[in-house]
């Protein structure tokens, strides 16, 4: 009886463990391959667009119709700065962390402009923060009038969509969207 | 015959953990839509401590969540509540949408077909501000939508930027009515 009893509880522990890996573990897995494939041959912070077949796999809410870049970015050397370069129309440029939660995002109206700067600086730890290290801190280095973000992590990935409204005006607007571009340091 | 027994009962709680964060994970981050009809909302939202099943939903299929300045509602069965089907032809009819753009898609399930879509800039709105799409493998007159080949499909619609719902009431979604199949 006892051993049954075991048996039970270690099949109860096995399957919260079961049930929390696939929770926490499989969709990160599966978003980060689909990433990869579609980002084969991108460095960290380069922008580039995506082709307009991948692009509704990996955004739910775009065409194939869309423009959609994206900068991979990588915060584990230094801060990066997202200069992007956008046309006088509808647009929206969203950052993700790693777990997936929109941690900034801005459109055309509230830039205001046909080109914006972000700098992302990597949120302090709860230690850090507690211990008010004084370390170099890049959000009080911002010396531009551009928009600044913390991010939780060492990644993110940046998204700059545009809806195509005139189909023969997709090459001009991407050559606008192209001159984007992700620096770290 | 005891290990046996242990084994079973292990691999059962294994079994019954990944098959319950699946179940979880699919019906996370969807929620009735608003207007009561038979459209889903897919959404995440960011005060939920349990946004982690809605995240990891979109994420397992490979995607990032709608961005906040988007309602994304998606859609498998017309208005009698039948499977959508890639052998007949539906009729989408709406008021125009209130919002600064907006996109339907039309996606194959279980296909590899490439989804098909008709935005803000591909259709004529009416004179009274009714929208209406015919979606079907064959051509059709006025705002048509070429539905792939598949034999189950997924609509989805795609309001960015919605106005205020204050302003503007409460959001109607469009119908989805079967017009014939084949």
């Amino acid at each position: 009886m006892i051993g049954r009893l075991f048996w039970m509880a270690t099949a109860l522990f096995a399957g919260i463990a079961a049930h929390l890996a696939t929770v926490l573990y499989l969709p990160g897995y599966a978003f980060e391959r689909k990433l990869a494939s579609y980002s084969t041959g991108q460095k960290p912070n380069s922008f580039f667009l995506l082709p307009p077949e991948s692009q509704m796999g990996l955004l739910p809410t775009v065409t194939s119709k869309d423009i959609v870049g994206l900068c991979l970015i990588d915060l584990s050397k230094s801060k990066v700065t997202v200069n992007a370069h956008v046309p006088q129309s509808l647009w929206s440029f969203t950052v993700y962390n790693t777990a997936g939660q929109q941690v900034y995002a801005i459109n055309d109206v509230e830039a205001g402009a046909e080109s914006f700067t972000v700098e992302l600086t990597k949120a302090k730890g709860i230690i850090e923060q507690v211990r008010g290290k004084q370390e170099p801190d890049d959000a009080g280095k911002i010396t531009n009038s551009g928009w600044h973000a913390e991010v939780a992590g060492d990644k993110a990935l940046a998204v700059l969509w545009l809806p195509v409204q005139d189909p023969t005006q997709r090459k001009a607007l991407e050559a606008v969207v192209k001159a984007t571009n992700c620096v770290g340091g | 015959m005891r290990f046996s027994f242990g084994a079973a009962f292990l691999v059962a709680g294994v079994a019954g953990g990944y098959i319950t964060g699946m179940q979880a994970l699919s019906r996370a981050g969807t929620m009735p839509a608003p207007d009561g009809s038979k459209w889903v909302q897919e959404v995440v939202n960011q005060k939920d401590p349990y946004n982690i099943y809605a995240i990891g939903h979109f994420k397992s299929e490979g995607q990032v969540p709608p961005p906040r300045s988007a309602q994304l509602f998606s859609r498998i069965v017309d208005e009698d509540g039948k499977a959508l089907r890639g052998d007949c032809s539906y009729q989408l009819s709406s008021a125009a949408f209130p919002a600064r753009w907006w996109a339907v898609n039309v996606i194959a399930l279980g296909s590899s077909l490439p989804a098909v879509s008709s935005t803000a800039a591909d259709v004529v709105i009416t004179g009274d501000e009714r929208l209406d799409i015919n979606l079907s493998r064959h051509v059709a007159t006025g705002n048509w939508l070429a539905t792939p080949d598949a034999s189950a499909l997924k609509v989805t619609l795609t309001l960015h930027e919605p106005y205020d719902k204050n302003k503007k009431g409460v959001l109607n979604l469009p119908t989805l009515s079967k017009v014939s199949c084949e």
